[in-house]
């Protein structure tokens, strides 16, 4: 089943999630590219659109917050379920609010980390691990490139959207926006010269 | 009798006037190498240099600004296929307006090449589409947006009614267009069942600032009126690898390109994936554009 | 000096002759080409904005991308084609009366074609292209768009027709016999010609699939059909101030043949309107969304729909005009009857077939399209030259054909009337007649004491109502209920007499009515073709306003066979090719 998910092709694709996985942005894109160089003159390939895999930081967190742990290095982690009086901004809705408060994703001891079931620490440019963890299939979509968005070459260098870019992990469902304008209508179209 | 005078009087009027008009175009004046310019499919490359390089001078020269005119090849082994998630799809339209800019598409009279139309949730009929809707915001509940533009056919019906050739499919899958050959017919419209093609009803009219200057000569170059156009996959980008303007600017990242003959493709991954749909496949036009439904 | 140059001196003459014959004219024809030149102004001057601006000046849109000009367009392609219903008769049946004016059904096939021409061209957004689409020098896209296709077959069309008039028309002024080697393959070869034509036109819209409204395969025929009753109606007018305004004449009987055609030309297009309006009504699917906003109008759309219901009932107005053979012979009725039936299938083959087209469109907007003003102005002006073109043509061959316009060393003309007996030469004069009063018993001893075969029944005022022949007395004598066939034909068929159910006592009762009739100026081969055709035995000769002033029986006619003034061959009006 798995082969269904994965590229059937270069050994790339299998090994992604582990450079991901380190939480080293710049790092695991240098390995990245260095792969790329080695599939390039290693091996022969008919279609190019595998050599680079590419992730764009989620959201840029404003100076005022981040990093967390600026302010959160005094306080003592409170696993309470509550209203937030100094995250006004943030608010946990309508995403299994019942079952799971901050504390099962933020990772009480590093606040600048997120925090995986099985323990493991992941950094914020590595967030969709922790969607992962429920939205699996999701997850694998987003990986293929049939959910999400990405920018940059359909054959090569491409640049994936995190799950966090369109989705706030605390409200989750896509924010309406303001649509662009209608078209005009034809009557309205209309300049007749002889008016 | 002085009919014969008046007539004389009135056909150097006219004459002037109606032979300024025919030929002037683009504004630029009439040239006699643009006039006599062959068909894209009929010029050897070195033509294609000269003609490519003919029209960089007087577009750059028009805009007051460096344009660059390609004609680039298509790849081998490579035809585009596009993927729309109407799941996804907030009909923000967004493409449509990335899509003008990209293109250097008229404003006005206003041309999209994308219309986005809104329907409930349970209709499939296009006549009770909505293609006006000006909510405050986007998606609305109860609603799925659906946007459409050139289907890219396998089958075209536009190339097979166009009585000069100025329409073609080139081996990448695009049906391109050479408008310094369309006569401006319009049969292409009256054939096309995505109301795909535009037709110039006068001289498009782009802000000078607002100019895109890579361009290529199947795309976006600028055009004259009385010519047609229409989504040609922004064959300046996707020829030169880049994604398609309005897969970039998609905010709910509906758009999906690639290479069908690519396994590993993200459209070959959309289409083994998903259970998409080709709109009004009971006309065998064949459309390389697939709609689908990734949730629910 | 002249003398050395014949060649040149001929040349000169021809075109003084030719001069003489298009500027100069009679007030009618001075007040009708500059009322016709006006109108092309002011088309002209509203086609220069569209020439500078683009064709945003025209109401047509993304939405409804073709509109009047293309609706005009396929309507003119049907006038053309339609002429070809003036060569059927005339070489496949040999129908003297038509085959002397078929030239003037080329003309108007001719004019026809170069104002579709010209509506396309001003429908075109590079107009100044159009070479792209020729052979050569051009890429057309033969044989997959029906639009080269139709290009090749009307310009085919207009070139069949050129050649045989210019040829014609040449050979009667230099007084030669044309070669029928040469001239006939080509007026045979328009006939299917003129069905392809317009089966191409129709094809053009017919193959779109993405237009259910024209993507019907009744289309082709239902043009056709519709052309074969506006073109004729056209013609029947253009014929009936032919031959008020010239010298030249056009007989009745061809005026009454093609209305004939009109009658079951429309028909067959109102079934075949019928076939099509049941089909998308009773299926009821989505395709049937632009009938109805057609008829009916859509959601609040309902531009078309006066148009059509006029258009409607124009059609069945004159259908019924031509149906009934008093109206249809009567100059009155048919005139109204064509005029109606002109605009009608105008109406309904032009904007009717264009804009349901469009609308509801592919993506099931709708956009209400009518014509601007440029639009209809521009119209306008093609149609005024199509008039003055017509004009010119129709004068240089009414010239030609009246020995006017002729070459100085070419054989005097001979006139059509010198061709052979007309009934004046034949006919037995002093004729006896009865009233319809007259007891029956007294019509018997006329016929019998005259060793005749019938007698005109004439009404007071002197006019002939009617025959009774041997026939109509034994029919009387004899009790019999007509044949319901019989019944049902003398309502519809032209030429069925009614014959009078009971036995009569007296004249007007029996008689034949109304009687077969022809003028004094009729030519013998007409009168024999009416005699075979009718299968009567006389003819009985009137003036013009219906008194009898002879008979032609059969019996005249094989005495003037023997007589020693023969069926002389003249040479033939160009009008009439052979």
């Amino acid at each position: 089943m798995e082969s269904f998910f994965l590229f059937k092709r270069g050994i790339l694709p299998r090994l992604l999630p582990h450079f991901l996985g380190n939480g080293n942005l710049r790092l695991s894109s240098l390995v990245v590219v260095l792969f790329c160089l080695i599939q390039l003159f290693g091996t022969i390939r008919s279609y190019s659109s595998e050599t680079e895999f590419f992730v764009v930081p989620p959201v840029a967190f404003s100076s005022d917050y981040f990093p967390c742990s600026e302010c959160h290095k005094d306080l003592e982690a409170n696993p309470e379920k509550r209203n937030l009086h100094q995250h006004t901004e943030i608010v946990y809705k309508d995403h299994a609010e019942d079952e799971r408060w901050c504390l099962d994703c933020h990772d009480p001891a590093d606040r600048d980390k997120l925090l995986l079931t099985t323990g493991e620490k992941v950094g914020f440019d590595a967030s969709h691990k922790i969607c992962w963890q429920c939205h699996g299939s999701l997850h694998n979509d987003w990986q293929h490139g049939i959910h999400g968005k990405r920018i940059g070459n359909w054959d090569g260098r491409k640049q994936y959207y995190l799950c966090a870019a369109c989705h706030n992990p605390h409200t989750p469902a896509f924010r309406p926006i303001t649509p662009e304008p209608p078209p005009v209508a034809p009557e309205k179209t209309l300049k007749r010269r002889d008016k | 009798m002085n009919q014969p005078f008046s007539r004389r009087k009135f056909l150097k009027l006219t004459g002037a006037g109606l032979g300024s008009s025919f030929l002037g175009g683009c504004g630029n004046g009439f040239d006699w190498e643009s006039f006599f310019q062959k068909n894209f499919q009929e010029m050897t490359s070195a033509e294609k240099n000269r003609v490519v390089q003919r029209l960089e001078k007087k577009y750059s020269g028009h805009y007051g600004m460096p344009v660059s005119v390609s004609a680039t090849p298509a790849r081998e082994n490579t035809v585009f296929g596009y993927g729309l998630d109407l799941s996804l799809c907030v009909g923000c339209r967004r493409c449509v307006y990335a899509c003008v800019k990209e293109n250097n598409i008229s404003r006005d009279v206003q041309i999209h090449y994308i219309r986005v139309v809104k329907m409930a949730e349970s209709e499939r009929n296009l006549e009770k589409a909505d293609h006006y809707y000006s909510p405050a915001k986007v998606p609305e509940h109860g609603s799925y947006y659906m946007p459409i533009q050139c289907q890219q056919c396998d089958n075209p019906p536009c190339v097979k009614v166009c009585p000069v050739k100025a329409l073609w499919q080139e081996s990448d899958g695009i049906v391109a267009i050479d408008y310094d050959w369309c006569i401006g017919c319009r049969d292409c419209m009256a054939a096309c069942p995505y109301r795909a093609m535009k037709f110039n009803w006068r001289t498009p009219h782009i802000p000078k600032n607002e100019i895109n200057g890579e361009t290529h000569f199947l795309g976006n170059r600028p055009r004259v009126r009385g010519v047609v156009e229409k989504c040609h996959l922004c064959i300046q980008r996707v020829r030169e690898g880049r994604y398609p303007a309005c897969v970039e600017i998609c905010p709910a990242g509906a758009r999906k390109f690639g290479n069908l003959l690519d396994p590993a493709s993200e459209i070959r991954m959309a289409l083994n994936h998903f259970r998409t749909f080709k709109l009004k496949e009971e006309l065998n036009t064949q459309p390389k554009f697939f709609y689908f439904f990734s949730l629910g | 000096m002249a003398d050395n140059t014949p060649c040149n001196k001929e040349f000169k003459h021809l075109l003084g002759c030719l001069f003489q014959v298009l500027v100069k004219g009679g007030n009618l024809f001075y007040g009708w080409m500059s009322a016709l030149f006006c109108l092309l102004v002011i088309g002209i001057y509203y086609l220069i904005p569209q020439m500078s601006e683009g064709l945003v000046v025209a109401n047509m849109r993304e939405q409804v991308s073709w509109g009047f000009y293309i609706a005009n367009f396929s309507f003119l392609v049907g006038v053309a084609a339609a002429a070809v219903l003036l060569v059927i008769p005339a070489y496949l049946y040999h129908f003297k009366a038509i085959k002397k004016i078929v030239a003037f059904g080329d003309l108007l096939a001719i004019t026809a074609v170069i104002m579709a021409i010209l509506f396309v061209q001003v429908d075109t957004g590079r107009p100044e292209r159009f070479w792209h689409s020729l052979p050569v020098i051009g890429t057309p896209n033969i044989p997959d768009s029906i639009l080269g296709w139709d290009i090749v077959v009307l310009n085919g069309y207009l070139l069949i027709n050129l050649v045989v008039v210019m040829y014609m028309i040449s050979s009667t002024y230099l007084g030669k016999e044309p070669n029928k080697r040469f001239i006939m393959p080509l007026i045979l070869l328009s006939i299917p010609w003129a069905v392809m034509l317009h089966s191409v036109t129709a094809f053009i819209f017919n193959g779109l699939a993405a237009r259910p409204f024209w993507n019907a395969s009744i289309l082709a025929p239902r043009f056709l059909a519709s052309a074969f009753c506006a073109g004729p109606a056209l013609m029947i007018l253009i014929f009936q101030v032919l031959r008020k305004v010239t010298i030249f004449e056009i007989r009745d009987s061809a005026i009454f043949k093609l209305a004939e055609i009109i009658s079951y030309a429309m028909a067959v297009n109102i079934f075949l309107l019928i076939a099509e309006v049941y089909k998308e009504y009773y299926s009821d699917t989505l395709e049937f969304a632009p009938m109805i906003y057609l008829f009916l109008g859509l959601d609040g759309h309902n531009t078309l729909v006066p148009w059509i219901w006029t258009a409607m009932f124009f059609n069945l107005i004159g259908f019924l005009l031509f149906l009934i053979p008093k109206t249809r012979k009567n100059f009155m009725t048919l005139n109204i009857g064509c005029v109606l039936i002109f605009i009608g299938i105008w109406i309904e083959k032009g904007l009717g077939l264009i804009i349901p087209g469009f609308i509801p469109d592919p993506l099931g907007e709708i956009y209400e399209y009518m014509p601007s003003r440029n639009e209809v102005m521009v119209a306008v002006g093609i149609w005024a030259f199509g008039a003055m073109l017509y004009t010119l043509m129709a004068r240089i061959v009414i010239a030609v054909d009246t020995g006017k316009l002729r070459h100085p060393s070419a054989a005097p003309l001979v006139l059509d009337d010198e061709e052979g007996f007309i009934a004046r030469d034949i006919m037995s004069r002093g004729v006896l007649s009865v009233s319809p009063e007259t007891p029956i018993e007294e019509v018997r001893t006329i016929l019998v004491s005259n060793k005749i075969s019938g007698v005109p029944v004439v009404a007071a005022d002197n006019k002939v109502v009617g025959v009774v022949s041997e026939t109509d007395i034994v029919f009387g004598l004899i009790y019999q209920e007509p044949h319901l066939v019989e019944t049902l034909k003398s309502i519809v068929m032209p030429r069925s007499r009614e014959r009078e159910e009971k036995a009569g006592n007296v004249a007007g009762e029996v008689m034949t009515s109304p009687p077969i009739t022809a003028y004094e100026d009729t030519p013998l081969t007409e009168l024999t073709q009416i005699i075979a055709e009718e299968r009567i035995s006389r003819v009985i000769i009137i003036d013009k306003e219906m008194h009898p002033v002879g008979i032609v029986s059969q019996i005249d006619i094989v005495k003037s066979q023997g007589s020693g003034r023969s069926v002389k061959p003249g040479i033939p009006h160009s009008g009439s090719y052979f």
